[in-house]
């Protein structure tokens, strides 16, 4: 530890202002900050402070994502496997997923990073741990079979125009991981939605669950299950989709990470799913024989399959671009549930609907949270003023 | 008698409380009076260094209202003045020497001091020196003896769990503390409130009169004046409610009785690098060390007069504040640690539960000066939620203070902060937030 120390002080000079590499400054603090914790101490009151930090709770996060990871790469392996007809062994699919995902998942730190380590040194702030969700968030919502220049394509545009012209890490208006999905979906939907995309094999055709639904008749279920998809694959996450969505259990445990330790908030998941069985339920009620199938899927489907899940705890739930009062996040959380089952629905070119929710609902936070405050305001003033006429 | 439950604050659990036993600590050497105490104040100095002062006699007067005067709080010599940026004074330092001589003043009975008039009343507290023990909401800064208050605020309780409680070391004061509460009472035509900690049994307290008594229960900062005025008593556009401690409420009564200043205050000396915390005698203004010597550990500290969230830094060798009854001292916290945020953090303080701490709560942890990390952008909202104890959104406030919209900052109720120092404390961006709001009330009170 003291030789890290020593190290790091020897090429210090190196950094600070009139030094060699003074301009790559931000790298250094990053570096310096990742391997040892700061050494600064307070310099007014409060004289000690949390010791919750950014790093801290990036991680968390990061750690949260982790089953989603591990249990999405295990069945993007599944998957090829099935398709191909292999035998599937847990290790084979292990690592048959892992030569598909890895890659993505490398580019996508890779490009990403370069853009955040750009932005760090021009603008002269330190690189912000934000991009460590961002990076894997992102090839999570991808298909296993995107080529990679897309991959890195989408990063940089929702790096850039997601998050660092607006001054990076908490100044976002958008949900950057969501922007880089959004820009592939709309940039190259030949790569993002189809039948041919959804399993690591070329030219193996085959929809997602959601798709199928979209097309059914009046009794999508049967619909689904005749594919060999059942309620219990759904919710384990072994049906064909993006590479990280599609375990529901995943995402409990993800959820249950990120609301035990308070990073994530639990009105915005608990919100969001109240939304969208709601939503589901009336949907279920209006549709007529005439309707399209999806309209007849039961809300629990609805839950499981898709990109809800994930959604609802990782992306709705990013403090940053989420309403921030907790009236407002109720609001939010159930703008989100009822638009995505909404878009799956009556919108027949988007059988996945919870990307273009959350997107929208982030561009409304600000407004919502304006609602927010007004409210906070009055019955703020109003008991503050009964106290004041008491005495 | 009311209780009031304050439920938002948060308890941050640092080792070093104090045990409630008074020691006399030894005559300290030098005694200093200092501007940064009091908010606002353009203070002139009217004694020059290697004057002889008597106890009581003034050293300083308020520019702006040359009636509010800061005396010596004892007889020596001025040893030297120090100055910072642009010739602000810092500290005035007295140099204790000789037999304790008062600037004469006649003792007058309690029924003698009960027959003045607020007039009356108002003008021998101004001449005394003791006046600016009484402050004003919103600013906090010495109260304006011209104004009306619509309500006086006494404090009897500790200003966090390392403040010396009243309720401790009132005993022998209670006829000092009844007369205080009489005289302050007589300040203003609207009520007197005497805050005390919920169950506060001492009958300093029960038996309080001529004043309407709450019992205050919940965690810091429950007992800070600011925090019980805004529950108690907040006052509307316009108006302003002053507060005193109930220490400070027997020592004017003191003043009255004994025509001398009254010198002494007891003082809590705790905090995690405090050997055996405790409560002390001694008096007003000490020089640090005349309490801490050979009663805090070796190493690096960091000394804090006043609360660990509100308190001002000294150095070991500085003075007391004016108002303050705490000395905490704390260690530096210089040491760095190898991958800090893959730590399971089983030993560190968080007001989250971001860390294992969480699961093995402790009553005490030791804490240090560390920032525990670099400064961010606004990032977790959930930090501040539980926190405020005045219900201000700290973010969304900091937030309309930088974007310099007052009328804003105001709906916010930016003047009912109580600069307890929480939200700053509990900011995973490690966001000065205090130091923002505290700029948006300075600002207020600079465009009147």
């Amino acid at each position: 530890l003291k030789f890290i120390e020593d190290k790091i002080e020897s090429v210090r000079p190196l950094f600070e202002k009139g030094g060699k590499f003074e301009k790559l400054y931000p790298l250094f603090e990053a570096k310096e900050t990742f391997l040892l914790t700061p050494a600064d101490v307070t310099k007014a009151a409060p004289h000690v402070r949390d010791a919750l930090d950014m790093k801290r709770l990036m991680s968390i996060v990061v750690l949260a994502i982790l089953p989603c990871f591990l249990i999405g790469t295990y069945n993007t392996g599944l998957q090829a496997l099935n398709a191909q007809g292999a035998p599937a062994g847990v290790l084979a699919c292990i690592l048959t997923g892992l030569r598909a995902v890895l890659p993505i998942v490398v580019v996508s730190y890779a490009v990403g990073g370069l853009w955040e380590v750009l932005f760090a040194l021009v603008r002269r702030h330190e690189i912000n741990e934000g991009f460590l969700v961002t990076g894997l968030l992102f090839p999570l919502t991808l298909p296993p079979s995107i080529p990679l220049w897309m991959v890195a394509a989408g990063i940089s545009f929702g790096v850039v125009l997601g998050k660092e012209i607006f001054g990076g890490t908490g100044m976002n208006v958008l949900n950057p991981a969501l922007t880089a999905r959004a820009f592939v979906f709309f940039a190259y939907p030949a790569a993002m939605s189809g039948e041919k995309v959804w399993r690591a094999v070329d030219g193996f055709s085959g929809a997602t669950a959601l798709g199928t639904a979209a097309l059914a008749g009046p009794d999508p279920v049967s619909a689904i299950q005749s594919t060999g998809i059942t309620l219990r694959d759904a919710f384990l996450g072994t049906i064909p989709g993006s590479i990280g969505e599609g375990s529901a259990i995943a995402c409990a445990l993800g959820a249950f990470i990120l609301i035990a330790t308070g990073i994530g908030s639990w009105r915005i998941m608990f919100s969001c799913l109240i939304g969208a069985l709601g939503m589901a339920t009336f949907i279920n009620a209006v549709a007529g024989p005439q309707s399209a199938g999806i309209m007849h899927l039961p809300p629990i489907w609805h839950i499981f399959l898709g990109g809800f899940m994930f959604g609802t705890v990782y992306m709705a739930t990013d403090p940053v671009s989420a309403a921030a009062t907790r009236a407002g996040q109720w609001v939010y959380g159930l703008g989100i549930g009822m638009l995505c089952i909404l878009i799956r629905c009556v919108n027949p070119a988007y059988p996945e609907g919870m990307m273009l929710s959350i997107l929208f609902l982030n561009i409304l936070a600000p407004l919502i949270d304006y609602g927010a405050l007004q409210m906070h305001f009055k019955t703020r003033a109003a008991r503050r003023f009964r106290r004041a006429r008491a005495q | 008698l009311a209780l009031i439950r304050i439920t938002k604050g948060h308890d941050i659990p640092i080792a070093g409380r104090p045990q409630p036993r008074i020691i006399d600590a030894p005559r300290p050497a030098r005694v200093a009076l200092q501007p940064a105490d009091f908010r606002y104040l353009r203070p002139r100095l009217l004694v020059a260094e290697g004057d002889s002062v008597k106890t009581g006699a003034p050293v300083l007067e308020d520019k702006d209202d040359p009636r509010i005067r800061f005396v010596s709080p004892g007889t020596g010599k001025i040893a030297s003045v120090h100055y910072g940026e642009r010739r602000r004074i810092l500290e005035v330092i007295i140099e204790l020497s000789g037999e304790e001589q008062f600037l004469d003043n006649p003792p007058m009975t309690r029924e003698e001091v009960l027959g003045l008039d607020r007039f009356a009343l108002k003008n021998k507290l101004l001449q005394s020196g003791l006046w600016p023990l009484i402050r004003q909401r919103p600013f906090s800064k010495i109260a304006s003896p011209d104004d009306m208050p619509s309500a006086i605020l006494i404090n009897g309780m500790p200003a966090d769990p390392f403040d010396a409680d009243p309720g401790a070391f009132l005993s022998g004061m209670e006829e000092s503390f009844q007369l205080g509460i009489e005289i302050i009472s007589r300040l203003t035509d609207g009520k007197t409130h005497l805050c005390c900690a919920a169950g506060a049994s001492h009958k300093a307290f029960t038996q309080a009169a001529h004043c309407l008594r709450h019992e205050i229960a919940g965690p810091y900062p429950a007992g800070l004046p600011a925090v019980q005025i805004y529950h108690v008593c907040p006052p509307k556009a316009g108006e302003v409610v002053w507060y005193i401690s109930a220490q400070d409420v027997a020592a004017i009564a003191d003043y009255f009785t004994a025509g001398k200043y009254p010198t002494q205050r007891i003082v809590s000396l705790c905090g995690p690098s405090v050997l055996n915390p405790t409560y002390l005698r001694t008096r007003q203004g000490a020089c640090a060390e005349s309490l801490s010597d050979g009663r805090v550990q070796e190493g690096e500290q960091r000394y804090v007069t006043g609360g660990v969230l509100t308190g001002r830094k000294i150095a070991a060798t500085g003075f007391l504040g004016f108002y303050d009854s705490m000395l905490f001292v704390l260690p530096e916290g210089r040491t760095r640690e190898f991958l800090g945020f893959l730590h399971p953090g089983h030993d560190r303080y968080s007001a989250s539960r971001a860390f294992l701490s969480t699961l093995f709560p402790k009553a005490t942890r030791l804490i240090d000066t560390n920032k525990h990390g670099s400064v961010r952008n606004f990032v977790l909202n959930s930090a501040y939620e539980d926190i405020c104890p005045v219900d201000i959104l700290p973010q969304f406030l900091a937030k309309s203070v930088l974007a310099g919209d007052i009328e804003e900052s105001e709906k916010h109720g930016i003047l009912d902060c109580a600069e307890c120092g929480l939200c700053t404390f509990a900011c995973p961006s490690k966001i000065e937030l205090g130091r923002i709001i505290r700029k948006g009330i300075d600002d207020i009170r600079n465009e009147g």
